[in-house]
């Protein structure tokens, strides 16, 4: 069985096509990403796009296909031709879900009941649900009676103390709405979790973790003990925490009030919170970072550079935060895009934390390989300082590969 | 002896320090009331019969936001138009006080009037903790008449931690240059000092950012105020919800304050004490990031008992892995140890202000 896993980010697809053999590891035919779907910035959108190779290494050659990409659903569409294009066929298809709220919290196999209350979840991650159910209808339409599952994002954090993920609104808005921190890049955290330990050859007992993953739409920051969720800055939707990509992150909830007051709908406030704010909203022209960076640096212009130092000192805030709240740090992880290739927003988001052990070794944090984990924290530093690539396809297949085994009218829909 | 006046929820609390000779001690109990209305005196008359003319009368504003960022100011007719600014920004926090003020400068024209303001002490944050990562917002849309203020992060309670910055120099000395105070009362926060100049706090554009405190909610998702609003809640309830219902009146009850948070008993109380510190720990957390570390850890405390000392030393030992260790009463200076000191200061917060009022005074 080959299942497709399609994991839409705020501005990017990520794809992996996997043959599940029976009895063994999953096997990678094709891999890809749409980059910058629908990102307002001086580089175009580009699909990159690995298959046909050998049986050894089947990723043989990759192609780089700049095209306009405005959304996720025309991203999924690109991706989809560009392996019926290869001859690779889909028996199923996963899709990363952010947050279905109390509707739905272990995977669930899609059908019209299903996708009617996926619908309802739209203003539950306003930026993620809509490119998720996006990339659901171009499959839907592309590839007609192919099962489709979900996977939900925040599971991981359903271990949160009540004290951490509860919020001190009056009870019964609390009944109603169904507010409390749900946390996500679950999947991501998940993974960087499991092969922490397996790196260091340490038990995740006893493991006191910061992993911050930062992606080039959302990014969020997690405190990990003995493998389990403590505490993490997104909220009830990713809106929450850190300064993001268009997303204003932690803001005084005051604020939104204040311009509901003055004529702002709750749609508009959404769309400015979400979409309007964080690097593209400081700095006038741009959500990408390291457009910013750039700007930053030879250009010297002064909102990039404000832009860019707020990015790395609210990561830095939350790590000493959650080092504070594990009670020490064993380990600061760095995964996803951002976390892995710019070294310059781990330096920054390192710097002054000596008091609780993390310190950097330059040279190691400029040469970070990207394929695979790295040590970047200085000789004899107290914290041992990762950066880990992550693999959110491969939990999101492992989640459909159980699913559909366990269900027989699954398993018939998707062979 | 000084007279106070600042909102105290919907009305305005007045307060005459020092009634009495100047020489009463410390801590002694304030002559305290509250007007029936801006410009009705109520028991005020009577008790300023009594007591004798202040030597100075002081509009204590909560937020003075971009308009007051001195910390006292002579009220003159322009510091009151922008004492009228401050209140119709923020009405939870200033009230009419400059209603207040008009009267009252009016009715004791022989004593010196003051503006005080609790967040001018913030007006130097670098500007990675004054903004927020929103965009450049143009003026209010159609039809809106209210002006739109500048959404920055304003901080509260900075006589306080100017105080406690003062107090931890002359403990633990000059090289104590980065300290982290917490002050704990009722709408606590929590500010990081270096070199006397505030660099982060908790409080931001209003006291509702930040931590759980007495009415309101603390940590919260901004989306939340969306999906409210989007759910049929109108501004004006949002407003009521986020400042007067919210936060330890949620977790316990409606007027449930720090003290019923920390003494143990009180239904809910258990766990929003787990809430305050979890939000207090991160606080303190992201304040020694910005320091990159501290000399020392100071808690101003407005009503210490054994309660207050049981949670500060809870979240001494939490922060044990830094080398935070609570300082004994007579224990002066940095500890022998190395380790950083937790000192505990009861605040009397009037005495402090009327101390900075009075060194004010002086200097003129």
């Amino acid at each position: 069985m080959r299942i497709l896993v399609l994991n839409c980010g705020s501005s990017s697809l990520s794809y992996k096509l996997y043959e599940d053999r029976e009895g063994s590891a999953f096997g990678v035919l094709a891999a890809g990403k749409a980059h910058r779907v629908g990102v307002k910035g001086s580089e175009a959108a580009f699909l990159e796009h690995r298959h046909g190779g050998t049986a050894d290494s089947p990723l043989g050659t990759t192609t780089r296909q700049t095209v306009a990409i405005p959304d996720h659903r025309r991203a999924a569409e690109l991706i989809l031709a560009a392996l019926a294009a290869g001859g690779l066929a889909v028996d199923a298809v996963g899709h990363r879900f952010l947050t279905a709220g109390s509707y739905f919290q272990s995977t669930t196999l899609l059908d019209a009941a299903a996708l009617a209350t996926l619908e309802l979840c739209r203003p539950l991650a306003p930026i993620h649900n809509p490119n998720s159910l996006n990339a659901i209808y171009a499959c839907q339409e592309a590839l007609p009676g192919v099962a489709q599952f979900v996977v939900f994002d925040n599971a991981f954090h359903a271990t949160l103390p009540d004290y951490a993920s509860a919020y001190a609104l009056p009870p019964d808005v609390i009944r109603r709405h169904g507010f409390r921190k749900y946390g996500f890049h679950g999947l991501s955290y998940a993974y960087v979790a499991a092969q922490v330990p397996q790196f260091l050859g340490r038990p995740a007992k006893g493991l006191r973790m910061v992993v911050c993953h930062l992606g080039t739409g959302g990014s969020s920051v997690a405190a990990i003990r003995d493998g389990r969720s403590l505490d993490t800055s997104m909220g009830f939707t990713p809106l929450q925490g850190l300064v993001m990509s268009t997303r204003c992150g932690d803001l005084d909830p005051l604020v939104p009030v204040y311009l509901a007051e003055r004529g702002w709908s709750a749609e508009e406030l959404t769309g400015l919170m979400n979409g309007q704010s964080g690097l593209l909203g400081l700095s006038g022209y741009s959500s990408d970072l390291r457009d910013l960076q750039r700007r930053a640096e030879e250009d010297g212009d002064e909102r990039a550079r404000l832009a860019c130092a707020m990015y790395a000192y609210r990561i830095r805030k939350y790590i000493g935060s959650y080092a504070a709240v594990l009670g020490g740090l064993d380990v600061l992880a760095f995964t996803d895009d951002i976390g892995v290739q710019n070294w310059q927003v781990r330096e920054q988001a390192c710097t002054g934390l000596a008091w609780c052990g993390v310190e950097i070794d330059p040279a190691a944090n400029r040469g970070a390989a990207r394929d695979r984990i790295g040590v970047v924290s200085a000789e004899g530093a107290g914290v041992t300082v990762l950066v880990v690539p992550g693999d959110e396809e491969l939990a999101i297949a492992e989640e459909g590969r159980k699913l559909l085994r366990s269900m027989p009218a699954g398993r018939e829909a998707a062979r | 002896m000084m007279l106070f006046f600042e909102a105290a929820g919907p009305r305005i609390g007045w307060c005459l320090w020092g009634a009495g000779g100047t020489s009463r001690p410390r801590g002694a109990a304030p002559v305290e009331g509250a007007l029936p209305g801006p410009d009705r005196p109520g028991d005020l008359h009577r008790a300023l019969d009594e007591a004798g003319m202040p030597d100075a009368a002081v509009y204590l504003l909560a937020n003075g936001g971009t308009e007051i960022v001195q910390d006292l100011l002579p009220l003159t007719a322009e510091a009151l138009e922008r004492v009228g600014r401050c209140c119709a920004t923020w009405p939870e926090s200033n009230g009419a006080l400059a209603d207040v003020a008009r009267t009252w400068s009016g009715r004791l024209p022989q004593v010196p009037h003051y503006v005080a303001s609790e967040t001018a002490f913030f007006a130097g944050l670098p500007d990675v903790a004054r903004l927020y990562a929103l965009p450049e917002l143009q003026a209010a849309r159609d039809g809106a008449t209210l002006p739109l203020p500048a959404f920055r992060r304003f901080g509260a309670h900075g006589f306080c931690h100017a105080w406690v910055w003062a107090e931890a120099q002359a403990r633990l000395g000059p090289g104590a240059r980065r300290l982290v105070s917490v002050y704990l009362g009722d709408a606590p926060d929590v500010a990081a000092l270096r070199d006397g100049r505030a660099l982060e706090t908790t409080a931001g554009f209003t006291t509702t950012e930040g931590l759980i405190s007495a009415s309101r909610p603390g940590e919260l998702d901004p989306d939340i105020v969306a999906i409210l609003l989007g759910s049929g809640l109108a501004p004006a309830d949002l407003r009521r919800l986020l400042c007067c219902e919210s936060g330890l009146a949620a977790l316990i009850g409606p007027g449930a304050g720090l003290k019923d948070a920390l003494a143990s008993g009180a239904p809910g109380a258990a766990r929003a004490r787990r809430v305050l510190l979890h939000q207090l720990l991160k606080a303190i957390g992201g304040c020694l990031a910005v320091l990159g570390g501290a000399d020392g850890l100071a808690f101003a405390v407005p009503e210490a008992d054994a309660s207050v000392d049981a949670f500060v030393d809870a979240l001494c030992a939490s922060l044990a892995f830094v080398g935070v260790r609570r300082a004994g009463e007579h224990e002066p200076g940095a500890l022998a140890d190395g380790a950083i000191p937790a000192l505990v200061l009861p605040y009397v917060r009037w005495d402090v202000l009327a101390r900075r009022v009075a060194a004010r005074m002086g200097k003129e």
